[in-house]
């Protein structure tokens, strides 16, 4: 059916003497977006992107570091550790 | 532990030549391609269109640095792939780069949006990929490829 309306438009297009490129136009948003407001729009939201990443990566570096016991000074790690080894 | 704070330091200042000669490099292919279209080919002009791309180098170079310490100090806890977090950030800088350029030619130059985005891509692209090149001449000389 959606296929057939498209024939259509073409058909009733060629009949009316438009080209191939004002056809196509029909179904895109006859209201563009002014080019520099798309580019501002980018801007803000690659500036945020390029923010929160960042902040994301950092707060992730600073959590997945060495966590060590109470009182302790270089490991956790103890004798204790290593008998279920084999 | 002043071997290390030598290291990143040492990391920095080879970051900061990298600017200072992609700044060069920019500027020469700015004003070579905006003579070619019969543009206002001076120096300053040139210069100022490359501003952008200087500063986010900058901000992107002391980022890394600091992942770089924090991931060195850490390192037998933290197993984080370093190039994915320079991939990122260098396509996003990308991004942000081509559009502060891109108005920064449009008021400069006085020329439409659409052109001033095709000169600044074509400019951007031909920076980058000579700057990935540089960078991979200086790690073989110096043994830096971490940092490239």
């Amino acid at each position: 059916m959606l296929f057939k309306n498209f024939i259509q438009f073409y058909e009733i297009g060629k009949d009316l003497g438009l080209s191939r490129k004002e056809i196509n136009q029909i179904f895109f948003f006859q209201k563009k977006i002014p080019l520099s407001f798309g580019l501002l729009i980018i801007l803000v939201v690659s500036i945020l992107t390029f923010f929160f990443w960042n902040i994301i990566v950092l707060i992730y570096l600073e959590n997945s570091g060495a966590v060590y016991a109470q009182g302790t000074k270089y490991s956790s790690i103890g004798i204790n550790d290593f008998k279920n080894r084999k | 532990m002043i071997f290390q704070s030598a290291f990143f330091s040492i990391a920095l200042i080879i970051s900061i030549i990298d600017i200072i000669t992609g700044s060069i490099i920019g500027t020469i292919i700015t004003k070579w391609l905006a003579s070619k279209k019969n543009w206002d080919s001076s120096l300053k002009v040139a210069f100022l269109v490359n501003l952008p791309w200087i500063l986010l180098s900058l901000i992107l170079s002391i980022l890394e640095t600091f992942y770089i310490r924090v991931i060195y100090m850490d390192f037998p806890f933290i197993t984080v792939n370093m190039h994915i977090i320079v991939i990122v950030n260098l396509l996003i800088a990308f991004v942000i780069n081509t559009i502060l350029s891109t108005l920064l030619v449009h008021r400069l130059y006085r020329k439409e949006l659409n052109n001033s985005l095709f000169f600044v891509t074509r400019i951007l692209i031909i920076l980058y990929i000579l700057m990935y090149i540089f960078a991979i001449i200086r790690s073989y000389f110096l043994g830096l490829a971490a940092i490239s």
